[in-house]
């Protein structure tokens, strides 16, 4: 930590540098240089790294850092790099006690945040004001959230599925509407699927704002990319993150399956798959969050540090939504009466 | 067209329990509205919003048909005649749809 600590110091006169998204690089708090952290070889970090079942976990553990932030609220631990902008938990706003780090696994790769804070602050209160049926006072209370910048820990998975899968499917033909059976083979490749690797990154983040990873984008991990941000260090091992993640893979092939049954109202799936070919990476994804609290209830916007696309949470109005229910109704009632009075006679 | 107190409060009744019912289909559809746009398509949180059409037909179907009662009622003047020839429309529809899934 103390080597990581003197590389974010300013060669040219000692103060703190933290990382510019920017300028894409690191620069100095007091006297503004900025030095580039580009190396020839970066492109290693699109490198995947094969996963064997039958061989036990033998991924290199990271040097413990020196102190992590412990959340008191969700128990999210998170490092933060030279200059500490937050004293508050980036997931949930909690407070955050001071506790000895453990060591991890090594980060493998990380995408830089190429959105800076007022960008992402602006992206999220345009979120806001895009929403239908929000209480007309939330645009104020979202102004006066403050971003946190997180490099969140994810996975990147690729994988064969060798899939045989049974499900019914429904015919209407002559009037008559069957339900039939149907079985087969389906081959699925999963290539980079996102996959957060921590609790605490809610698949949320991951559908709501990363959707277009490109490998390319990734750089090695490196502390001077860190420097004014916080990040949370990859704490599970591979078998972790891939049971972790086992529901959401379940949906995708049951998805993929309805595609490749291509019938109407399919239901009743069931299948067996034989997963082979497992590539992974431990990466660390750039994600602004911001932390608001409406009516003593907490909510939160999350921009993606790489394109700045937004997703979030927000209240809804119920006045606002009783007038869409109201006119729902009154066509529905308009309809119906005019139909009943024609049925009288 | 007959217009009476019960008749006018029933009317009144059933607007105000189906708008009262009908905030969680349409909190529902915003949800699924905005999955559709902003989450990634086909990503799991995106199939999960995705589902949840059917109580928005069946609110407004139920809706639509209480309302045929009471279309009726207001022309005949005779609640009993209307719920009957309601019932019986309930019934064909029922028929309808039991011979065509074969559940005869
Ligand atoms: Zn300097
Ligand atoms: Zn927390």
């Amino acid at each position: 930590m103390y080597a990581e600590q003197s590389a974010l110091q300013c060669p040219s006169c000692g103060g703190m540098c933290y990382f510019s998204p920017v300028a894409q690089a690191l620069e100095c708090l007091s006297c503004g240089k900025v030095y580039n952290l580009d190396q020839p070889d970066d492109y290693l970090a699109r490198d995947e790294f094969a996963h064997n079942k039958n061989v036990p976990d033998a991924d290199p553990k990271s040097a413990p850092p020196q102190q992590t932030h412990q959340c008191r609220n969700c128990g999210g631990e998170v490092v933060f790099t030279g200059p500490a902008l937050s004293e508050n938990c980036p997931y949930c706003n909690g407070p955050v006690v001071l506790v000895p780090g453990d060591s991890g696994y090594k980060t493998m790769a990380l995408i830089p945040f190429r959105v800076d804070a007022p960008f992402a602050k602006r992206l999220a209160q345009d979120w806001i004001d895009a929403r239908i049926c929000v209480p007309a006072d939330l645009a104020l209370t979202v102004e006066q959230g403050v971003v946190v910048g997180l490099y969140a820990p994810f996975w990147t998975f690729d994988s064969d599925e060798a899939v045989h899968y049974w499900a019914n499917y429904v015919t209407y033909r002559n009037n008559k509407i069957r339900t039939r059976k149907t079985e087969g083979a389906l081959d699925i490749m999963f290539d980079d699927l996102l996959m957060p690797a921590s609790p605490h990154v809610t698949p949320l983040i991951r559908d709501g704002i990363l959707h277009d990873f490109d490998p390319a984008d990734l750089r090695p991990y490196r502390a001077g990319y860190l420097a004014g941000f916080a990040a949370e260090m990859h704490h599970q091992s591979v078998m972790e993150g891939l049971s972790a993640n086992e529901t959401d893979k379940d949906t995708l092939i049951r998805n993929h399956i309805k595609d490749e049954v291509n019938k109407t109202a399919v239901h009743g799936i069931r299948y067996l798959t034989d997963t082979t070919g497992i590539h992974y990476r431990r990466i660390l994804l750039p994600v602004w969050i911001l932390h608001y609290t409406y009516r003593a209830h907490a909510y939160r916007i999350v921009v993606s540090g790489i394109d700045g696309r937004t997703f979030g949470e927000r209240p809804f109005s119920y006045r606002k939504m009783a007038l869409f229910s109201a006119a729902v109704t009154a066509c529905a009632m308009t309809v119906g009466m005019l139909l009943g009075a024609q049925a009288a006679f | 067209m007959i217009l009476n107190a019960s008749l006018l409060f029933s009317v009144v009744a059933l607007f105000g329990l189906s708008t009262y019912v009908g905030l969680i289909p349409v909190h529902r559809m915003i949800r699924r509205r905005e999955a559709q746009h902003e989450l990634r398509a086909g990503s799991a949180s995106y199939l999960r919003r995705m589902g949840g059409v059917v109580f928005v037909m069946i609110w407004v179907v139920t809706v639509l048909c209480l309302s045929t009662i009471l279309g009726d009622w207001a022309v005949t003047g005779d609640l009993n005649a209307a719920l009957e020839r309601a019932g019986m429309r309930t019934a064909v529809m029922l028929e309808i749809a039991a011979s065509n899934t074969g559940m005869r």
